[in-house]
């Protein structure tokens, strides 16, 4: 009796450890079974495919970017088709993603929506000097100051308005005429990029006191909609007769809509050349980590000509977003051209280096988020 | 072995955190954030919504479960697969859709976007994660318990205050959980609801102010919030439990006549999904109707996205419950100090906005494995490391469902723990092994922010894909809606999957689940020779 219990234990044992071996085999048989479809269920579309391009360069260029994914995706497939590279894409990236990559960093050039990024990663020394041919194509004033990064599409401040609840011959003659008495309710802000960048204008130009100023009764009056693509539904809506916010948030609706004539709501720019006119870039640089920087450069260069990225972004809305083109001579399609817009002139890595406007925002409790 | 194994994974889940300090916080930071108005106007909604939110789910997840099993409401089957529902939408979609539907049909009203609205709609999307454990306790008190009071006490309804509430209480405090993380850590929804929260404060540092100085201190502040919430919770859970009363078979509890109420109340329980998922439904359905031609989104696109999404999704929940094992194992098995702190510490990770956890691993895998950074490996961790706590949380459940006794037996008859794991444990509390899966599946294939960051180049899941349509910060739905119609398309399959599970006919072991939800039934001679035997292990 004594005898026969550990032999018992021992046959359980044994057989344990096959049972428990064989789950396991099955476990990790199909972690990895799941892995795999995983990896494959990507493979498709990150495989580059050498085959179908044009000339077999193997050259791949990684784009870092914050840009609408349809412009970005519109803009490196014109390229591809072009010359051949291709691209691993990085959407919705982030100065932080770049800055915790450290050594490691992949991107060789970083598209942006804002000036902000780029300019921080100029300011963080993370950039190589953009061609000097490159800048030559673009209008003056739009790119880096330091020639860090080109501009290459623009987008414009501007007044929605609503028809139906305010008449355009009612509405404020400049930006800062919005804090009158008679609009008081009757406007929607948000404290966007933009904005922030509006008001870092205001404080160069008007200096602080007049800004903080200025600042407080536009939040007196008006109504806070955190969002720009807010501001234009509400006012699309009817919800408040007048907002501030970009041009292209207008026209992306009114494509979706079926066109401009479908929407309620009107763009105003204001008349004179005025701060509420702001014309922001959206910046292309090269890391200075890039392994591929001649290639890079040779983007920057395509992306800004009249023949080249310039075309993509003059395009319909559907592929540029409505942006405005910035090299010298090519109009949008959709928007017109960027000259037509009275924005005042200002060192566009000032703007971008915004600080000072943050900090006061965040003291009036304008700030976003 | 299990200890050691199960600190691991706890250590490894807290890994981001090193991330915070080692990249650098200061309590000065978070000194001057605090002295500006939005930012403790921040925090205060934080917790405003966190304490609203909490008290709604509490009352529609509970609610909810009442009906469908104790109550004569009709087709109790379907209305749990429609009360779970919700778990199949994206926050972020959902929370889009009813703007955008109120905008359409209702411009003006403004409900949506107010606080209690938003909470309303937070609410809505989130009651599932209360109303599955209220189930699952509600079936499984014993009737007999309950008859014993009625006898006692003459009345029903002190019999279910009695008996059932308490069985209550420890599922109300794992769903709202949850619950309370998801709020604090919600970013998409929040944003679309027109909502401040501190999250919204730490990715706006990020994204539109570059300060991830600021946004790193900030998010240790809502570490402090979790802990809180992780506190309260295990208090909720409360220290009492409903003894394992010995029982031949296990039946049903008894149903409450609704009699004339019948329809009227189902119609009521009806509006609960319908305004969950119904805004979702009807502007994808809306914009799969009127889709232009120009639409950039073609359907072919779309076959990739879901073959990437469902296998990252199957991925994370087969490593996530292999990962769990050990902590839920230890933390039902032995519930010394040491291992509940490592349980809770699992939950912390839950907490932190996913787009700063995104950065953590960015941070780690370009110096640890710089090899593969931007492999699907790194993002299947991520997702485990934030969807383990749901695997954790229902393993637990499903081992402590497995009656004492049973591995008593087992012991007494010689079998080596491993094997009564294998043999009893596994088979038994499959089915919380096989929920805490489909749950981290689901989870994973709606999450946005720290799949964008770290998905492979040029790849795509049905989220990113559907947030890249995103044109002027709205959802375009006609360009959308084929990404948003396959996303609660391929939610639904672990949903039904869930549901089927939890209704699964009551067996004499399942039944007293919902009583020992956050306490193992413990007799004292079982739990020695469980802790003898595993001091071979």
């Amino acid at each position: 009796m004594t005898s026969s219990s550990p032999k018992s234990t021992g046959g359980a044992q044994v057989r344990r450890g096959r049972l428990s071996g064989r789950a396991t085999i099955a476990f990790l048989a199909l972690s990895v079974l799941a892995l795999a479809t995983a990896c494959g269920g990507s493979s498709p579309t990150t495989a580059d495919n050498p085959s179908t391009s044009p000339n077999s360069t193997s050259t791949t260029l990684t784009v870092y970017t914050d840009q609408h994914a349809e412009l970005v995706e519109s803009l490196t497939k014109a390229y591809t088709d072009a010359t051949g590279v291709t691209f691993n894409i990085q959407n919705d990236a982030t100065v932080g993603q770049i800055q915790a990559e450290g050594d490691q960093a992949k991107a060789d050039v970083f598209l942006s929506e804002d000036p902000s990024p780029v300019a921080l990663l100029g300011k963080d020394g993370l950039l190589a000097p953009v061609e000097e041919s490159t800048l030559q194509q673009v209008r003056p004033g739009l790119s880096s100051g330091q020639d860090l990064w080109v501009a290459y599409a623009a987008r414009a401040r501007v007044l929605f308005y609503n028809p139906t609840k305010v008449a355009e011959s009612e509405l404020p003659v400049k930006l800062a005429d919005i804090t009158e008495p008679q609009y008081k309710g009757t406007f929607a802000w948000a404290p966007s990029g933009a904005f922030v960048a509006t008001t870092q204008y205001l404080l160069s130009t008007w200096g602080e006191d007049k800004t903080t100023s200025f600042l407080k009764e536009l939040k007196e009056n008006g109504v806070n909609e955190q969002k720009n693509g807010k501001v234009r539904d509400t006012v699309e809506a009817g919800q408040h007769a007048m907002g501030l916010s970009n041009h292209y948030y207008w026209w992306i609706l009114a494509a979706e809509k079926g066109g401009p004539d479908q929407l309620t709501s009107k763009i105003h720019h204001f008349p004179t050349e005025d701060p509420g006119n702001l014309v922001l870039s959206s910046g292309a640089a090269v890391l200075k980590s890039s392994q591929n920087a001649a290639e890079a450069q040779k983007f920057l260069a395509w992306l800004t000509s009249k023949d080249g990225g310039q075309q993509v972004i003059a395009g319909p809305v559907e592929v540029s977003g409505a942006q405005y083109p910035v090299a010298t001579g090519v109009a949008s399609s959709v928007v017109g051209d960027l000259d037509a817009i009275k924005s005042p002139a200002f060192d566009m890595d000032v703007l971008a280096d915004s600080e000072q406007a943050e900090e006061l925002l965040k003291r009036l409790g304008m700030s976003s988020g | 072995m299990t200890a050691l194994a199960a600190v691991t994974v706890a250590g490894a889940s807290l890994l981001p955190f090193g991330y915070l300090f080692f990249t650098g916080i200061s309590a000065n930071e978070i000194r001057t954030q605090l002295s500006y108005p939005a930012t403790t106007g921040a925090l205060v909604q934080t917790l405003v919504l966190t304490v609203l939110v909490c008290g709604l789910t509490a009352l529609l997840g509970a609610a909810c479960a009442v009906l469908v099993t104790r109550t004569t409401a009709p087709v109790p089957r379907l209305l749990t697969v429609l009360f779970t529902l919700p778990l199949a939408v994206p926050g972020f979609v959902g929370a889009y859709a009813i703007y955008a539907a109120e905008l359409v049909f209702a411009p003006g009203l403004g409900v949506v976007t107010s606080l209690p609205g938003a909470g309303c709609v937070l609410a809505l999307s989130l009651f599932p994660y209360v109303f599955l454990p209220c189930l699952i306790a509600l079936r499984g008190v014993d009737p007999s318990l309950e008859e014993v009071v009625v006898t006692l006490r003459g009345s029903k309804l002190s019999a279910f205050r009695a008996v059932s509430l308490p069985a209550l209480r420890p599922a109300l405090a794992a769903g709202l959980l949850i619950v309370a993380l998801h709020v604090l850590s919600e970013y998409g929804a929040m944003v679309q609801l027109g909502r401040s929260t501190l999250t919204t404060k730490i990715m706006a540092e990020m994204i539109d102010y570059g300060d991830y100085r600021s946004a790193r201190s900030l998010s240790l502040l809502l570490v402090g919030l979790a802990s809180l919430v992780l506190l309260v919770t295990r208090w909720l859970a409360g220290r009492g439990w409903v003894t394992d009363v010995a029982r031949g078979t296990a039946r049903p509890p008894r149903r409450a006549s609704l009699g004339a109420w019948r329809l009227p109340v189902t119609a009521l329980a009806l509006l609960v999904p319908l305004l969950a998922v119904g805004p979702t439904v009807l502007m994808t359905v809306r914009g799969l109707l009127v889709r232009r031609p120009t639409s950039a989104t073609a359907w072919s696109d779309v076959g990739p996205a879901l073959s990437t999404t469902v296998g990252y999704a199957v991925a994370a929940a087969l490593v996530a419950t292999a990962v769990a094992l050990p902590v839920s194992w230890w933390v039902t098995r032995h519930p010394s100090l040491p291992a509940q702190l490592t349980e809770r510490a699992v939950w912390l990770a839950h907490a932190i906005p996913s787009a700063i956890l995104a950065l953590a691993l960015v941070f780690l895998a370009t110096r640890l494995v710089p090899a593969l950074y931007k492999s699907p490996a790194v993002l299947v961790a991520a997702y485990v490391i934030l969807f383990l706590p749901l695997a954790v949380a229902n393993q637990r459940v499903g081992l402590q469902a497995v009656r004492r006794a049973y591995g008593d037996v087992a012991a007494s008859l010689g079998s080596r723990p491993a094997r009564t794991f294998t043999r009893i444990h596994l088979p038994l509390g499959s089915s919380g092994f096989i929920a805490g899966a489909i749950l981290v599946a689901l989870d994973a294939s709606k999450e946005l922010t720290a799949t964008l960051m770290l998905l492979p180049f040029n790849a795509g899941t049905l989220s990113t894909k559907l947030w890249a349509t995103t044109n002027g910060e709205s959802l375009d739905f006609s360009a959308a809606a084929p990404y948003a119609a396959l996303l609660v398309l391929i939610g639904i399959v672990p949903v039904y999957l869930l549901v089927r599970h939890t209704l699964a006919p009551l067996g004499p072991t399942q039944a007293g689940a919902g009583h020992q939800a956050d306490r193992p039934a413990a007799t004292g001679s079982g739990q020695d020779l469980i802790s003898t035997l595993s001091a071979h292990e």
